[in-house]
């Protein structure tokens, strides 16, 4: 679990940053130095206490670490060859400090940064948690579950990569403004994925990185408000990792949404998920993930499973279908459909995905295909698709999951009506 | 997981520098989880397990191709595995199989 003096240097750690390198120039090095303060300091306070004012210890002992490095006979070298590669952020080494410059949008001209387009997805992540989420690279490596050599490396690169790009500390201009806040809302989604996927106790390192996706979200909808797209995202996660305590039995094997125990559901992320996409799609531009927030909103408002609002689901799945065409869209488009009109409908709209490279060879189209031949009586064609489905997963317990459903018909049970 | 295999017929079969040299190139790139190369399946053991208990039976079975080592990546999706399996020193006349590790995490359906 986080504890207090960690969830505190997390939340300063874009500020010092920020304030770094715009004192300074030289986001690598930077970025390095605040690390180093940020372990100082996790050594340091929990036995000395917090000091009065943590963002100026901080931004004291990381300028002092920056300065020490700068000074030092190889960081001068580096600086000579980085002056033939590109302008440095701020004309000579120390620019007068800029203390008027309104902390809040450092986090925000950090994430535009280290998301930048230059970098790969892997690389962004990585990066983001690091430098905006004050994430020790050790942390990064157990929550992706890769060596801490593989982690360094990456956040290295990543940082030479941005050096070499010539990309600066700064808020991109208007005209790739929305193309760059997509870019960001993509990234949080990532992360918010990656750990929303962990079954087991033993993966609490990943449970983290759905905590850290929403937390960061929070602040980007804090400082977007006029962005109806973050607030989406936020919600999305919201509605989603409500129902996390219900998503997995106590052994890590998956529970399909039908079956959960509703009342172990988040009802307070509910609320607030539910308040935020209904106020963004009554007032802002529709967009994806406010429209997967709704979609969202409805599971979670059904008392129980039969209560679902499905003719509310598919409407909005068509909505969906027009605005972001994709086939995971259309797969679950088909179950919408399969549950308003029946199962053959859903069946015949999954006919037009065979073709679909992209999701030909996908585990989850004959996932659904089984659900929904299992709902039209046909047991035999429901037991291949999920034996093909358990084959093609890449997932330990979606394809338990998956031969539990075949071995249920099997056994002669017959499904749920 | 990128496995590389070669024809056990060829004299020159086995792990090169220029494997360690790749392997090492994956590394400061920062998608190297872990690579190794093996000896040559003169020196294999096979062990099959008897209600009795287990029995070492010599030597390795005979087979067609042999894996004669492999690097495990973690990568930015399936073109980036096939893009660095192309790469893979003497990938012309060994072949390479990239296989998806499964994942201890999932999705509900």
């Amino acid at each position: 679990m986080i504890t207090t003096v960690e969830s505190l240097l997390r939340e300063q750690a874009p500020h010092v940053l920020g304030a770094l390198v715009r004192r300074y120039g030289h986001f690598d090095l930077a970025e390095d130095a605040v690390q180093e303060a940020l372990v100082a300091a996790s050594v340091q306070w929990p036995d000395d206490g917090v000091p009065a004012n943590p963002r100026g210890w901080l931004i004291t002992v990381a300028s002092r670490r920056l300065t020490d490095q700068l000074r030092s006979e190889s960081a001068r070298r580096r600086r000579e060859e980085a002056a033939f590669a590109q302008e440095p952020a701020t004309p000579g080494v120390a620019a007068p400090p800029d203390e008027h410059a309104p902390a809040a949008d450092d986090t925000l001209t950090l994430l535009f940064l280290c998301c930048h387009p230059v970098l790969s997805p892997t690389s962004q992540i990585a990066l983001t948690l690091r430098a905006v989420g004050g994430l020790t690279t050790a942390e990064i490596a157990r929550a992706f579950l890769v060596p801490e050599p593989t982690m360094a490396q990456r956040i290295s690169r990543a940082k030479q990569r941005i050096k070499s790009s010539g990309a600066r500390f700064e808020m991109p201009c208007a005209h790739e403004r929305h193309e760059r806040e997509a870019a960001v809302l993509h990234v949080l989604y990532l992360i918010f994925n990656e750990g929303y996927t962990a079954t087991s106790g033993e993966q609490l390192h990943r449970n983290e990185l759905t905590t850290e996706a929403i937390r960061l979200t929070r602040e980007v909808r804090r400082q977007l408000p006029d962005d109806g797209e973050a607030a989406g995202l936020l919600a999305l996660m919201l509605l989603t990792d409500a129902r996390r305590a219900a998503r997995t039995t106590a052994d890590g094997a998956l529970v399909p949404l039908a079956e959960q125990d509703r009342s172990r559901w988040n009802r307070a992320y509910i609320a607030e998920g539910v308040a935020l996409v209904t106020e963004a799609l009554g007032t802002r531009a529709v967009g994806p993930y406010q429209l997967q927030a709704a979609i969202a909103a409805v599971h979670d408002e059904a008392e129980h499973a039969d209560d679902t609002d499905w003719p509310q689901i598919l409407a909005l799945y068509q909505l969906l279908e027009r605005l972001a065409p994709n086939p995971m869209v259309t797969l679950n488009h088909a179950v919408a459909a399969a549950m308003v009109h029946g199962p053959h409908n859903g069946l015949a709209m999954l006919a037009a995905l065979d073709d679909d490279t992209r999701l030909a060879e996908h585990h989850r189209l004959d996932a659904v295909r089984g659900h929904l031949w299992e709902m039209a009586g046909d047991l035999d064609a429901a037991k291949s698709a999920y034996q093909r489905a358990a084959r093609r997963t890449t997932s330990m317990p979606e394809r338990d999951y998956l031969e539990s459903r075949a071995r249920r018909l099997n056994h002669g049970i017959q499904p749920d009506p | 997981m990128l496995m590389v295999y070669g024809d056990p017929d060829e004299s020159t079969l086995g792990w090169s520098d220029d494997h360690v040299t790749f392997g090492k190139c994956l590394a400061a790139s920062g998608e190297l989880v872990s690579c190794e190369g093996l000896a040559d399946p003169v020196n294999a053991t096979s062990v099959h397990r008897r209600p009795d208990g287990a029995v070492v039976t010599g030597g390795g079975s005979p087979r067609d191709t042999v894996l004669i080592g492999y690097y495990l990546i973690d990568c930015d999706g399936f073109e980036r595995a096939v893009d660095l399996g192309g790469r893979i020193p003497g990938s012309g006349s060994s072949t390479i199989e990239i296989r998806p590790v499964m994942d201890v995490a999932g999705l509900e359906m």
